[in-house]
């Protein structure tokens, strides 16, 4: 594979030839009083060159910026996998009771590991779990950890798995995480603090016609008695 | 997109057991009575053999406090042959209750809207019961039974906004009722004792009250554990 501060070099010395920075390089846009056939080949030469140029570091600049963000992912994804690891041989009593005290209930740890609430309700009573399913809860609560860990802005983590995910449709990141989006729940989170993941590609992600299937001509509000209700929404 | 009644998964991948929290052994005696309950045998008013039905009255009229009310709404439970989730529209009149029992060969029912029926709360016995749904089944059976009495079908996920303080309520009662049983408390005291700590002074900022916010629910969750540690210690 060729050195990329070689390449970079060569690209640098390039642009330095042509004057890119210096303004020394004409602007066919503009052509002298006089140009001759000869220097205007050169100078349209010159132009295409600085374009192929430019799109060549623009290119560079997006894989840069794709190569930092994968090395950023990279970090916090092994991590994962680390903390996932050391926390597999806790015991399902501990790693539930972890989750519990963040504040989950049963059910959405249920949904997010794949199992039924009676399942959990065993294992809390103390019954073994299956390498498998051990693996799969030691994952959320590294999950936890790692999300609370990146971006510290969230602190009730249970809380932010709930909240929906954009105003238009009921997904959580519970939603993502029960479908195996663990990548999508970390993007969402911004554990890379530096990403500015916008949640509308988020749902993309998750669910390219997201728009449609959680389009609804009902809204809820609460009625009168005090009671949450649906009626029509206005149009 | 024209709103239709939704299934739970696809024919390729039907997701039927989402429809229950817990079936058969899996039910337990401390999870209240909640919409979507399926019972054997129970005693229903103006009929003499016993019927196996469907708890059909909504979360929130279901109970007052700690009693339900006088007479409950239940749908008639029968076997029913499977219904391909893309087939689910199609019998609109009842709740298809597939692989509702799971002992041995998958046996699956159905809850009939047409032969609804009135039973007294001392008629569920908690022995007799099934099933309970999950809160997917529970907004399921809701799109349903108020297509089947107006026609219009208003999507699962609207009443999820509507159902869900209740269901919380329900999965915070019954786990309280498994805990202090291991404590060597009766499911009546235990039921009591958490109904008093949800009900607090009845204010809006009474837990109960605060877990119609989705937003509240962890934090209560987590008052409810630190509760249980201070009652127990």
């Amino acid at each position: 594979m060729a050195s990329p501060t070689r390449t970079w070099e060569s690209w640098t010395s390039s642009l330095r030839s042509l004057g890119t920075g210096s303004g020394s390089v004409p602007d066919v846009l503009e052509p002298g009083p006089t140009p001759t056939q000869t220097s205007a080949v050169t100078v349209t030469d010159k132009a295409r060159q600085r374009r192929e140029l430019s799109g060549v570091i623009r290119t560079l600049a997006t894989a840069v910026s794709e190569a930092a963000t994968d090395m950023h992912q990279g970090d916090y994804m092994v991590e994962h996998r680390v903390r996932t690891s050391e926390l597999a041989g806790a015991g399902g009593q501990v790693l539930l009771n972890e989750l519990a005290d963040l504040g989950f209930a049963w059910r959405d740890i249920a949904r997010m590991i794949g199992v039924s609430v009676p399942a959990i309700q065993k294992w809390r009573r103390g019954e073994g779990l299956t390498g498998e399913n051990a693996r799969k809860l030691a994952s959320l609560v590294a999950g936890c950890e790692i999300i609370q860990k990146f971006n510290p802005v969230i602190t009730d983590v249970a809380m932010w798995f709930e909240v929906p995910i954009v105003d238009e449709a009921p997904v959580t990141p519970i939603d993502l995480w029960a479908t195996g989006n663990q990548q999508l729940v970390f993007e969402h989170a911004r554990v890379d603090v530096s990403s500015k993941v916008d949640p509308y590609d988020t749902m993309d992600s998750f669910d390219p016609n997201w728009r449609e299937t959680y389009r609804s001509d009902f809204e809820t509000f609460r009625a009168d008695d005090g009671e949450m209700s649906i009626r029509l929404r206005e149009r | 997109m024209a709103h239709s009644l939704e299934a739970p998964g696809t024919d390729e991948a039907p997701e039927f057991s989402s429809l229950y929290r817990a079936r058969g052994d899996e039910v337990v005696a401390q999870r209240p009575v909640f919409t979507g309950d399926v019972f054997f045998g129970v005693s229903v008013i103006g009929e003499d053999e016993p019927k196996d039905v469907l708890v059909l009255q909504h979360p929130c009229v279901i109970r007052r406090g700690l009693v339900l009310t006088p007479k409950l709404l239940v749908a008639e439970v029968r076997p029913e042959g499977l219904h391909r989730p893309s087939k689910w529209d199609r019998f609109p009149r009842q709740m298809p209750l597939a692989e509702l029992v799971v002992e041995g060969t998958p046996t699956h029912y159905a809850a009939f809207f047409v032969d609804h029926q009135l039973v007294r709360p001392e008629s569920l016995d908690i022995d007799q019961r099934v099933a309970c749904m999950s809160q997917r089944g529970v907004n399921l059976l809701m799109q349903r039974w108020v297509h089947h009495n107006s026609r219009v079908i208003v999507p699962t996920y609207d009443y999820q906004d509507v159902t869900s303080p209740q269901y919380e309520e329900s999965d915070i009662i019954e786990e309280w009722c498994i805990d202090r049983e291991d404590d060597g408390v009766s499911l009546d005291d235990a039921t009591v004792e958490i109904d008093a700590w949800l009900t607090g002074d009845k204010s809006p900022t009474s837990p109960r009250a605060r877990l119609e916010d989705p937003q509240q629910r962890s934090a209560i969750r987590r008052e409810v554990r630190a509760h249980l540690r201070t009652v127990r210690s």
